[in-house]
């Protein structure tokens, strides 16, 4: 391989000491061609990649394993020193923050005690800024009747609001995530402008949480969503939810609106609103939402027929339970026939009962029966002893109350 | 002589061209995990474990784990699986015909009573025998199944899965210790992504040293036995590096049978584990990936960096021995099964990338090295050695080895610091670089063993592995399982209460 290097050098010397007229001479131009073969021939052996292995490969290989062993006996040195000073500053950090924000003090106060604090931790470090700020969010999130003022007065006072500021104006977006959660677990509402220019990000993580993060700092809250085009995921559904049930938020103004909705999420999202106000649906938008295309829709007005016991959707649904192509969704029609169900419904349900084959759907018939008219199986017998024994079978499940 | 010599001369060039894509794919594995592994930490602000443990909207989980023989273990295992905090689960204890008194003793600590459970057989199983459910409100989450054995874990998994009544399913082995947010941690991939999940898994660690407290991790140490030791290299290396960048380009052909969460629809509509199979969960994703394929459905299957699982690995050569060579039969096996997708573009990805993968390196890896050795030797007694040159490429091979398991280790670290001082660190390291000489033939041979088997269609055996069991304390176990019970209840009445 050096033999290769060389010529290659070599040839590139002559290269550049050859007048440019002498470059079209063909003599000169059979030199290279052959020089170039040489080159190629000697690259394309064993020597070569052999040499590559043994001069270069084998001893960068040796580098990364040596640096490899060093830094994992380091970082575990490193980690097993700090445990200590770690646990002593948890230890610190709790009483600390237990004094400033369950006592009475001032403000002035506190601005004092967080400064004669921060000189007696090793603050600068990231470690000790991260586990006072985590502190300060878990605190906030889990316990009930702390002050938010306070908890943000305390936030701004050790100077988080600085880091956090840096955070979301990195380029890393996981950074930002990280930022726009600080923003957002602490209230600081007026930071709100910061976080939306991220709503129509490409990156799908932050959008979500700049979503997030607006809805629960904006004061209009659910009402920014009316106009909001594009698909809320599942997760994002889970978010909001989590804080509907945190937050005491008023239902948004123009419910009845978004359920007609173009964007199906928002459909799906104001259904769940309804159910979480517990603020009935009519049985016009009962029918109009059973007949949306789609399946996620007709499954959230069925379970709010159900939550919010709308008796008087029960002739909508029996029309709708022939109409229904999911099955999933004529297992939930089922299911709000036993809870809002009379004996019209029962009747109906009888109807289906032995039509049915599918074993799932026949067992959420039965149950729905038993539920309008617990007494209806008692000496219920046909002819067929299969089927027979099959809803012998379910009735007693049903009836069990260890599996209920 | 002179065949001999054009064949040993053909088979170094082959060897040669194989060695540098089979380095080279390591390196693309290696660049590829830790993009994936980045990806994941990045986004972990995206949606929060907390919120899926407290929320009611959650999709719901069955725990499906099936027990045989397991009366030394099985009241401590079933109490850590209740353990888990997520608010809609339930835990299906599989009672795969025990011939001890595995069911009597779950009858007797839960104050199970046999009920009329509507068993539905979507996934032919042996016949189930009954259904239990304790009459105490703490065990309410507790499903058992009593069924007939059908000499497989496969079997028994099945008839969990049929009496599942969530949508997604979890299937462990009852002598696995969960991590307490195990469940959130697996579900949380089907509901943050858009495409539609089918499965997800995560990293398994080896629970021989490690000390247990009510049911969850209390110290984590470096295994001390022998094989353990190696075992769990294997594992960190296998799960942290490997998997991850499968996951990546949605390549896993591997979700593990002791930790996996699966989406029930299509896991029947592929038809379940197959009983007869060796490996019946790469089986499973090998189905399933077929499935959506033929469905023309797009489909994400998930490994997440997260240690959630412990469990006890064979401790002696004749289990391991005879656990790898289940493994490798079990591969060969599900490689045969479904040839029709290797290189069929109809199967994307699964049939143009994974399964030439596992053909090429997983599964010829060690026919090669058995040929090489035959070669070499040939070489020693006809031909002549370049010995510098067989030096040079042993001891480069050797090098690369160990700074991939290196490379693992140092990710592992870096992440999760698990182990009790710096001493066990010391040994981890000694460990990587004996690891090719001691552990590495024993593999290999166990490997070839299974292959061998399956050509002579040898009898499929599952052998038994005693369990050590776990060093744990539980005295105080009930009491805190009261407790969260307790604490689950009023946080629902008080979301109850709110919507009044």
């Amino acid at each position: 391989m050096i033999n290769c290097l060389c010529a290659f050098t070599r040839h590139t010397n002559d290269i550049k000491n050859i007048p440019l007229s002498k470059l079209y001479n063909d003599n000169f131009y059979n030199g290279v061609k052959n020089e170039l073969f040489n080159f190629y021939d000697s690259v394309f052996t064993v020597q070569f990649p052999f040499g590559l292995i043994q001069y270069f490969v084998i001893p960068f290989l040796l580098l990364i394993i040596l640096i490899l062993v060093v830094s994992l006996i380091v970082n575990r040195y490193g980690f097993e020193k700090k445990k200590n000073i770690k646990n002593e500053i948890n230890i610190k950090t709790d009483d600390f923050l237990t004094e400033i924000i369950f006592s009475d003090h001032d403000t002035k106060y506190i601005k004092d005690e967080i400064k004669r604090f921060k000189e007696e931790i090793p603050f600068g470090e990231k470690w000790c800024k991260d586990l006072i700020l985590n502190k300060i969010i878990t605190i906030k999130q889990n316990i009930n009747g702390v002050n938010p003022n306070r908890m943000l007065l305390i936030y701004k006072y050790f100077g988080f609001h600085h880091y956090s500021k840096k955070l979301i104006k990195s380029r890393r977006w996981d950074h930002k995530l990280l930022g726009i959660y600080h923003y957002q677990t602490l209230e600081y509402k007026i930071k709100t402008g910061h976080i939306r220019p991220h709503l129509y990000d490409k990156n799908k993580f932050l959008k979500s949480n700049a979503l997030i993060a607006v809805i629960t700092l904006s004061d209009e809250r659910f009402d920014f969503l009316s106009n909001y085009q594009k698909k809320i995921s599942d997760a994002d559904e889970l978010k909001i939810l989590d804080i509907i049930y945190r937050k005491k938020s008023e239902l948004p103004k123009k419910i009845n609106d978004w359920l007609y909705n173009k964007n199906s999420s928002i459909v799906i999202l104001a259904i769940k609103l309804m159910i979480r106000y517990r603020k009935a649906l009519t049985t016009s938008q009962i029918s109009y939402l059973l007949s949306h295309e789609n399946t996620t829709i007709r499954k959230q007005t069925l379970l709010a027929i159900r939550s919010l016991y709308v008796v008087e959707a029960h002739a909508i649904l029996m029309d709708h339970y022939t109409k229904e192509t999911n099955k999933r969704n004529k297992i939930s029609t089922l299911k709000t026939f036993g809870i809002i169900g009379d004996h019209k419904t029962k009747d109906f349900a009888c109807g289906l009962l032995l039509g049915e084959k599918d074993l799932e759907i026949k067992f959420e018939i039965v149950n729905c029966i038993n539920k309008i008219d617990p007494s209806y199986f008692e000496n219920y017998t046909i002819d067929d002893p299969l089927e027979n024994d099959i809803i012998n079978r379910i009735v007693l499940h049903v009836n069990n109350p260890y599996l209920n | 002589m002179n065949i001999l010599e054009n064949f040993i001369k053909t088979y170094e060039i082959y060897v040669a061209y194989y060695s540098i894509s089979y380095i080279s794919l390591y390196l693309l594995l290696a660049v590829l995990s830790w993009f994936a592994i980045k990806k994941y930490y990045d986004s972990k602000y995206f949606l929060l474990k907390e919120i899926l443990t407290k929320s009611n909207h959650t999709v719901g989980v069955s725990v499906v784990a099936p027990a045989f023989n397991e009366e030394a273990t099985i009241v401590y295992n079933v109490k850590s699986l209740l353990f888990q905090e997520y608010p809609k689960f339930e835990v299906i204890i599989v009672n795969d015909g025990s011939t001890d008194t595995t069911l009597e003793k779950l009858i007797e600590e839960f104050s199970l009573v046999k009920v009329d459970f509507f068993y539905q057989e979507k996934i032919p199983t042996q016949p189930v025998k009954g259904h239990y459910k304790s009459t105490n409100p703490i065990y309410s989450k507790l499903l058992v199944v009593d069924k007939i054995n059908g000499k497989s874990k496969a079997d028994a998994s099945n008839a969990g899965i049929n009496s599942a009544k969530y949508a997604l399913f979890l299937c462990t082995d009852v002598d696995c210790i969960l991590r307490k947010d195990t469940i959130s941690m697996l579900a949380k991939p089907f509901i943050e992504n858009t495409t539609k999940v089918i499965a997800s898994g995560a990293a398994i660690r080896i629970s021989n040293s490690c000390e247990f407290k009510d049911g969850m991790l209390y110290k984590s140490h470096f295994p001390n036995n022998f094989f353990a030791r190696f075992q769990e290299l294997e594992y960190i290396r296998s799960f942290l590096f490997g998997r991850m960048a499968w996951s990546k380009i949605n390549g896993l052909l591997l979700v593990s049978g002791g930790l996996g969460m699966f989406d029930k629809e299509t896991v029947i509509e592929a038809g379940g584990y197959w009983h007869k199979s060796l490996g019946e969960d790469m089986e499973l994703i090998a189905r399933m990936r077929k499935l959506m394929h033929q469905k023309k459905e797009e489909f994400l299957i998930i490994y997440i960096p997260e240690s959630l699982c412990w469990t006890e690995v064979p401790d002696s050569m004749a289990v391991f021995l005879r656990q790898r060579v289940r493994w490798a039969r079990g591969l060969i096996q599900t490689l045969y099964l479904h040839k029709k997708v290797f290189l069929n573009p109809k199967y994307g990805i699964t049939g143009l990338i994974v399964f030439p993968f596992y053909l090429f390196f997983e599964f010829a890896v060690p026919l090669l090295e058995i040929l090489g050795l035959t070669v070499l030797t040939l070489d020693l007694l006809f031909f002549d050695i370049n010995y510098n040159f067989l030096l040079t490429a042993s001891f480069f091979v050797y090098l690369f080895y160990i700074s991939i398991t290196l490379m693992s280790i140092f990710l592992d670290q870096l992440i999760y610091k698990h182990y009790t001082g710096i001493k066990e660190i010391v040994i981890l390291i000694a460990m990587v670089f004996i690891e090719p000489f001691v552990f590495h033939p024993l593999t290999v041979y166990a490997s070839l063993k299974g292959y061998w088997h399956f050509l002579w269609q040898k009898e499929q055996k599952w052998g038994v592995m005693t369990r050590q069991g776990f060093n744990k304390s539980n005295q105080d176990f009930e009491k805190v399982l009261f407790e969260k019970n307790t604490a689950a209840r009023q946080s629902l009445n008080i979301e109850t209460e709110s919507m009044k």
